[in-house]
């Protein structure tokens, strides 16, 4: 665990619970029959002063938000973030921004105003930046413990002694401005988790999404009221007219269908059907307990024999290939020897996540997919590494032939010591320094842990990735 | 309290209520058992992003435009000279006649100076420029000297003195 962390943690005391800050809500809620004005007129005015962000770092923070390289499934916050130009951000738009693009800003900003070292009145500002920081990171932590694909008691416990962190930490920053109402309720997130399983299940981006698929719905602007109805008072009240019914119906009808595919009484014929139903509308699942089961999957899917075509096989590039024989000495896989040639993919799925190439794609989609981290050994730190090649082989196990998938990657060099890096004081966000220089063709196989990469060039030859690990 | 609410006569009568007690009427309140302190889950993605982070993003770490009731903040060298002013001492309020109003907002944070809360409004620059006479002249305790000069500032300039 990380040490600074640790500092900014262990002051708060660890059995208190919600109604603890409970103080800090604003008083007009606890009681009802005073009106109570604003407890403090005078606000001190380094608070309010230096509360926003200035223009020059408004416009580099947008700058890096353009630089940034992300996966494709990850909405990036608007590039104009900040300005009324852009609007309301969405739910996942906060999110990427505080996973990632804020705190990797912040840090580039602030650590270069450190080192100017002026004096007086900056040195407040300085001080004060640097615990509007600290702040930031609590609150990625504590997110990052919480929107986990995973939960256990220690999740729980992680995620609630990061929120009380955070808040002590609004307190100390904020000392006049009383704490929203929605920061009570993220206490009760920790309990939940425990009571209700991973995130995923229960928060509100599917249901969201529906909303926004009916919103999309033309129906010419007439409100489906159907006039056979309307002349009866109560139906007229609750103005449910014939489209309304026939979508519910639908729905209704999707819902049992799927329930229909999967339960042991169904007809062999739907069930032989269920796979295009699958195809057709089984995209959507961004956010949703089914892709973290996809994600989270055991290999029962590779358990199946693999149906291959020698023809279509290709030479496997010589430095490749030595990567590959060093491979195959270094850890023996059953029935598997390293062969000449192989089944090239351009873009592979692996437990839920597209891994490209680093030649693969359109201008704007190149590379997206190709920056990942990976697991080199069990137990070991997530490391990031540059796709080069995916190839399949057979592999000849419990009597059959089956697919093994081989990734060839560079690594990303360690960063040299001559460059410090800010975020060693911040080992649990996950992102670090790297240099851009990269090493030799290594091979690893697809059922080590991978996960897929933002980054973001920080100076010459540096690089700031960041692995966005769900699963740990 | 939900149900005065749900009594209010219009619609502007039902947010004062709710700005008052931070509560609405559900349709679930019928429900004889249904306890909305104990039967309610919070939405992970409501809290976290669209309140936490919205709030952190916007508040704590201030990236918005700037609002207008809001001053942009001082250059260096508005600051190098009032700072200049503010040493030589004030006597008179036209001391400060050249010191736009951001590099006037910069001394009194420099100098520990409490303003009032705008409300939202901008500041006056003769409640500033009040607010900072007094500090100065609290400085050099000769509080007799001093005379409300300015209307809006009277209220508290008074609470501040003592």
């Amino acid at each position: 665990m990380d040490a600074h962390h640790d500092e900014l943690t262990e002051n708060v005391e660890e059995n208190a619970d919600a109604a603890a800050f409970a103080d800090a809500l604003p008083s007009t809620y606890e009681n009802v029959t005073v009106d109570n004005p604003s407890a403090d007129t005078t606000v001190p005015v380094d608070c309010d002063y230096y509360r926003r962000l200035s223009k020059y770092e408004l416009e580099q923070i947008q700058q890096d938000i353009s630089n940034t390289i992300r996966p494709r499934w990850q909405s990036g916050p608007p590039k104009q973030l900040g300005t009324k130009g852009c609007g309301k951000s969405k739910a996942d738009q906060w999110r990427s921004s505080i996973e990632f693009d804020i705190p990797v800003s912040l840090v580039k900003l602030w650590s270069e105003m450190k080192s100017t070292g002026e004096s007086g009145i900056d040195d407040k500002i300085i001080d004060r930046k640097g615990k509007t920081l600290d702040s930031t990171m609590l609150l990625h932590a504590a997110l990052h413990w919480a929107t986990s694909y995973r939960t256990s008691g220690k999740h729980a416990a992680e995620f609630m002694k990061y929120m009380r962190a955070y808040l002590a930490s609004l307190r100390d920053l904020f000392p006049n401005t009383d704490l929203r109402t929605c920061h009570h309720n993220a206490l009760f997130i920790g309990e939940m988790l425990v009571r209700f399983g991973p995130i995923h299940g229960w928060w509100m981006f599917p249901f969201e999404r529906i909303i926004g698929l009916l919103q999309q719905i033309n129906i010419n602007y007439k409100m489906g009221m159907d006039y056979n109805f309307s002349l009866d008072p109560l139906f007229a009240y609750f103005s449910l007219g014939e489209l309304e019914i026939t979508m519910l119906k639908s729905f209704c009808a999707a819902a049992n269908l799927r329930a229909l595919a999967q339960s042991h009484r169904c007809p062999d014929i739907i069930r032989s059907c269920a796979h295009l139903l699958d195809d057709c509308y089984g995209q959507d699942q961004r956010g949703t307990l089914m892709n973290n089961l996809r994600t989270l999957g055991d290999f029962a899917d590779q358990e199946k024999p693999w149906d291959y075509d020698r023809q279509k096989f290709d030479r496997i590039e010589p430095l490749i290939h030595e990567a590959l024989v060093r491979f195959s000495q270094s850890c023996s896989i059953e029935g598997w020897t390293a062969e000449t040639d192989a089944l090239f993919h351009k873009e592979h799925e692996i437990r839920g996540l597209k891994i490209a190439e680093i030649n693969a794609g359109a201008k704007n989609t190149k590379g997206r997919h190709s920056i990942i981290f990976f697991q080199p050994t069990t137990d070991a730190e997530l490391v990031p590494a540059v796709v080069r090649k995916i190839f399949s082989m057979p592999r000849q196990q419990n009597g059959c032939e089956q697919e093994a998938i081989f990734l060839a990657i560079h690594r990303y060099k360690p960063l040299s010591d001559r460059v410090a890096d800010p975020f060693i004081l911040y080992t649990g966000f996950g992102g670090r320094l790297w240099s851009e220089e990269l090493g030799p063709v290594e091979i690893i196989t697809s059922s080590q842990k991978i996960c897929h990469a933002v980054s973001r060039p920080w100076e010459e030859g540096v690089r700031v990735l960041c692995a966005i690990d769900r699963v740990s | 309290m939900a149900e005065e609410w749900l009594a209010a006569t219009s619609k502007t009568e039902q947010n004062q209520i709710f700005k008052r007690t931070g509560v609405r009427w559900s349709e679930l309140l019928r429900l004889t058992y249904w306890d909305p302190t104990r039967s309610i889950v919070v939405d992970g993605m409501h809290n976290l992003f669209l309140n936490l982070v919205k709030y952190h993003m916007e508040t704590v770490v201030g990236l918005r435009e700037e609002a207008k009731a809001v001053f942009p903040a001082a250059t260096t060298e508005e600051m190098v000279e009032a700072r200049k002013v503010w040493a030589k001492g004030l006597t008179r309020e036209s001391q400060l006649k050249k010191v736009k109003v951001p590099a006037l907002l910069g001394l009194c944070a420099e100098n520990e100076v409490s303003l009032p809360n705008p409300q939202g409004r901008r500041l006056k620059r003769s409640v500033i420029l009040a607010a900072l006479m007094v500090r100065h002249i609290s400085v050099l305790s000769n509080v007799t000297e001093f005379s409300h000069r300015n209307h809006a500032a009277k209220g508290w300039t008074h609470t501040m003195m003592n």
